[in-house]
């Protein structure tokens, strides 16, 4: 029984350790917050990559770069920082929000090819937690289950057998869901990886050189998937499902 | 002079003979006279393309070379309407044989599947040239000759500058001088112009005949043709010889006077006695050393203009609603290679939509050279609200006249767009200046922020892995725990049912000792209790939920027959009765101990029949 302590007490050290490499971010977060109240943009910004070069990251410290970023009028940058609070956490929903309102700036936005309704339910289902809260969702889950499963056999009388085992049936299922969710997540933040362009026009090639003919032209904002890489070069597919070369320098992964 | 003019005209219609069929004209065109023994051209014209040509057969005369066949394209633009016109010649050279008048018959074309025949034409062929009966003065040996001498014709080329930049523009004249009195000249080469762009600036209509003095002689002097080039790449560039044919009256007496030269260019009076010869005339290949652009100073949106320019720009509203068009209007003009200007690219707002410029050209053939105005249109089309800046637009040339770049440059332009800015879709308020509809993004984060490393995910984490390892391990522990325990009270009730019988037979046994005694009430209670204990123990119903009821459902699922269950309720029934009847109204004691003992034997022998059964 004493083994059972260690990833307990493996956790509270974990916590920790975050919490005492926390007090400077934390401290930077509130001076950046302030500079970014008294308008001056770039001061904030400044504040808030220091606090990236301490090898932490979080949710609101991108949203709230975003939104510098926005106030500085590179939309380029602003749409990568909120879609990297995204990435973190898939249902913030300030992010979300003002992500919309950026995108509104790009311009000849590319349209997105639609997508059947079950596979869009499934997209939106899966994006609404990140794979960390889908992970945590799976451990409450599978918890919740065990305790159901246990109270199910100690208990004698009939209808309260009947309830443990319903409730026991449901968490095991949830738990089933919120793993194939996590994994997707965690799939889709390995290895689907994206890119914001970041230059004003951004002219697509058909060859991973200067000298490639030009197919068409994205503009600071757009969202692509990385398909390929070549030295400096990466090959992109566009929401509209269009396909050409870029050179790296010109775009932002997410 | 007017005499002059009015013969040259009369012979050059009388020289033509059209035919028009439809609307086609093929014509043929001879000299009216020729001497014996000289050479003249015969030229069918033709405006249309013919699929065929057969030219008639020259009895009369010898063939010297033919058919030469050449065409031309022009295209007119009159009040926006184009007309195009082609025309093919076909063209021969004769020697005229013997004195006479000589038809030349009609030659046939075939146009479009139909067949056309121009006009015959006519040539009088006059007698050979001869030596000239009159003796010349000796002032003027060259009248008296046979033929014109160098001296009586020639051609001078005049550049305007011969070391031109590449890109400037030159003006190259031609200028027949002569003392004799020329008919015709025809252009029969024209200069090759390698390297370099021309255009025809010769004034149309007849050229302006002057006077000149070379050498002491005075000449009469027309410019037959005008160009200006531009010259497209530095080095020297060679403008080739210009052929001229010229039809040349010459006087078969000397009846010059010093005063009459006005009269004579064109032939002199009508009554004179000359004949016509032709005669070749040649300017002399030029050579032109273009020198190249200077590197030093040379402006990143140059363009090769070179000339003298001006830029003018205008818009045509300052303000206007969202998603309204304006026009902005750029001039540019002056004096140069200006066909070939273009604007450098310039960058609007985004917000604009611009549209590819429509190019217009206002460009004139002067004696100067080319000037006029190329004007280039952009639509503007606001998608946004707001004051837009559209910078300075900015033409670089060189002027070769100061050796030096110089740009021209109009504007900048601040454009007002005014309106409902929902209507302008897309595109939000003033990206440009920095006011994004500020107010309706969400505020930032403020609170406390939970930070994880960075790159880091939870999910597969050995913590993940160690905290969903938590609840199955309990889970593990707690299904061991709860078997162990199953057993346990399991083998309470086993226990309980083996005791069964032995806890019967011992209370049947104490019940008997009671029979001895006599001791009816406790008997029965003894009795009842051996009863009711054997079935609570063996069938494992709790004493608490032990009832007739229980008891039968129990017999019942553990299949002992109904019978059985019968008497062990009128067992127990009797017992009871007994127990609380009136003294002698109940069953003899040692029969209902018997019963007992039958009955409890039965069950046991039931219970361990079904349990071999199964």
């Amino acid at each position: 029984m004493r083994w059972l302590n260690l990833p307990v007490l493996w956790f509270l050290l974990m916590l920790c350790v975050v919490s005492s490499r926390a007090q400077s971010p934390d401290s930077l977060m509130e001076q950046a917050n302030l500079a970014y109240m008294d308008e001056s943009w770039n001061e904030a910004m400044d504040m808030y990559e220091t606090i990236l070069q301490m090898e932490v990251e979080s949710a609101p410290l991108y949203y709230n770069m975003g939104n510098t970023a926005y106030q500085l009028g590179e939309l380029g940058r602003a749409i990568l920082y909120y879609e990297r609070a995204l990435r973190l956490n898939p249902s913030y929903e300030p992010a979300l929000h003002n992500l919309e309102l950026a995108r509104n700036g790009i311009i000849n936005p590319i349209e997105s090819i639609p997508v059947l309704f079950y596979q869009r339910w499934h997209e939106n289902f899966i994006a609404l937690f990140s794979a960390d809260m889908w992970a945590i969702a799976l451990i409450i889950g599978l918890a919740l289950c065990v305790i159901s499963i246990a109270l199910f056999l100690l208990k004698q009388i009939i209808w309260q057998k009947k309830l443990f085992l319903t409730l026991a049936a449901s968490f095991l299922l949830i738990t089933l869901i919120a793993a194939y969710a996590a994994q997707r997540q965690y799939h889709r933040l390995k290895h689907k990886q994206e890119v914001i362009v970041m230059e004003e026009v951004l002219t697509v090639r058909s060859a991973p050189a200067g000298r490639g003919t030009e197919l068409f032209r994205v503009y600071e904002g757009t969202k692509a998937e990385i398909i390929h890489r070549m030295d400096s070069w990466k090959e992109l597919r566009f929401a509209d499902g269009n396909v050409g070369w870029v050179d790296a320098a010109d775009v932002a992964q997410i | 002079m007017m005499s002059t003019l009015v013969y040259m005209i009369c012979w050059m219609l009388l020289g033509h003979a059209t035919v028009l069929a439809g609307d086609i004209s093929f014509q043929v065109s001879t000299p009216q006279s020729v001497a014996e023994g000289e050479r003249f051209r015969v030229t069918w014209t033709l405006d249309a393309r013919p699929d065929d040509f057969s030219a008639p057969s020259f009895e009369d005369f010898r063939m010297i070379s033919g058919p030469s066949t050449s065409s031309s394209t022009s295209t007119q633009i009159i009040n926006n309407q184009v007309t195009t016109t082609v025309s093919y010649s076909f063209t021969f050279v004769l020697e005229a044989l013997e004195q006479g008048t000589f038809t030349i018959p009609p030659a046939t074309a075939v146009v479009d599947g139909q067949e056309y025949a121009s006009d015959p034409g006519r040539v009088e062929v006059s007698d050979a040239p001869a030596t000239p009966a009159q003796p010349h003065e000796p002032r003027e040996p060259d009248t008296a000759q046979t033929r014109p001498g160098p001296d009586d014709i020639f051609i001078r080329t005049e550049i305007s500058n011969t070391n031109p930049f590449r890109g400037e523009q030159v003006i190259v004249s031609y200028k027949l001088y002569t003392r004799l009195s020329v008919q015709r000249y025809n252009i029969e080469r024209l200069p090759g112009f390698q390297g370099l762009w021309t255009e025809n600036i010769t004034p149309s209509g007849q050229p302006v005949i002057s006077q000149e003095e070379v050498n002491g002689q005075i000449y009469r002097v027309a410019e037959i043709r005008r160009m200006a080039v531009f010259p497209q790449r530095s080095g020297d560039i060679v403008i080739d010889a210009m052929d001229v044919e010229t039809q040349v009256s010459m006087p078969t007496e000397d009846r010059r006077r010093p005063g009459s030269i006005f009269d004579d260019f064109f032939g002199g009076s009508p009554f004179d006695r000359h004949r016509t010869i032709s005669h070749h005339v040649r300017a002399e290949p030029v050579v032109l050393n273009v020198q190249p652009l200077p590197a030093e100073g040379q402006p990143d949106d140059f363009t090769g203009l070179v000339g003298q320019f001006e830029l003018e720009a205008s818009l045509d509203s300052r303000s206007m609603d969202v998603n309204d068009a304006a026009t902005l209007q750029i001039t540019l003009s002056g004096e140069g290679n200006i066909r070939m200007a273009e604007l450098p690219e310039f960058s609007f707002p985004q917000q604009l939509d611009v549209f590819d410029p429509q190019v217009a050209d206002d460009i004139h053939a002067a004696r100067s050279g080319m000037h006029g105005s190329m004007i280039f249109d952009y639509v503007i089309i606001a998608r946004a609200t707001g004051t837009f800046d559209i910078p300075a637009i900015r033409v670089s040339y060189f002027d070769p006249e100061r050796r030096a770049y110089r740009t021209a440059s109009s504007g900048p332009f601040s454009l007002q767009v005014e309106g409902d800015p929902a209507v302008a879709g897309a595109y939000p308020d003033g990206i440009m200046e920095g006011r994004w509809m500020a107010e309706d993004i969400r505020f930032i984060h403020t609170g406390s922020v939970s930070w994880q490393q960075a790159g880091e995910v939870f999910y597969r984490s050995t913590r993940f892995f160690l905290l969903a390892a938590i609840p199955i391990l309990l889970l593990v522990i707690f299904l061991v725990f709860w078997n162990k325990h199953r057993q346990e009270t399991a083998d309470i009730h086993g226990m309980r049912m083996k005791k069964a019988r032995k806890v019967a037979v011992k209370r049947l046994k104490h019940a008997k000792r009671l029979l001895r005694e006599n001791r009816k009430e406790a008997f029965f209670e003894e009795i009842f209790r051996a009863l009711w204990g054997y079935v609570s123990d063996r069938l494992d119903i709790p004493v608490s939920r032990l009832n007739k009821e229980n008891v039968a459902s129990a017999f019942d699922s553990r299949q002992i027959p109904s019978g059985l269950a019968t008497r062990f309720l009128d067992g127990l029934h009797e017992c009871e009765y007994a127990r609380f009847a009136p003294a002698g109204d109940e069953s003899p004691m040692d029969t209902v101990y018997n019963k007992a003992l039958d009955t409890i034997v039965a069950i046991e022998k039931e219970l361990r029949k079904n349990t071999l059964v199964r």
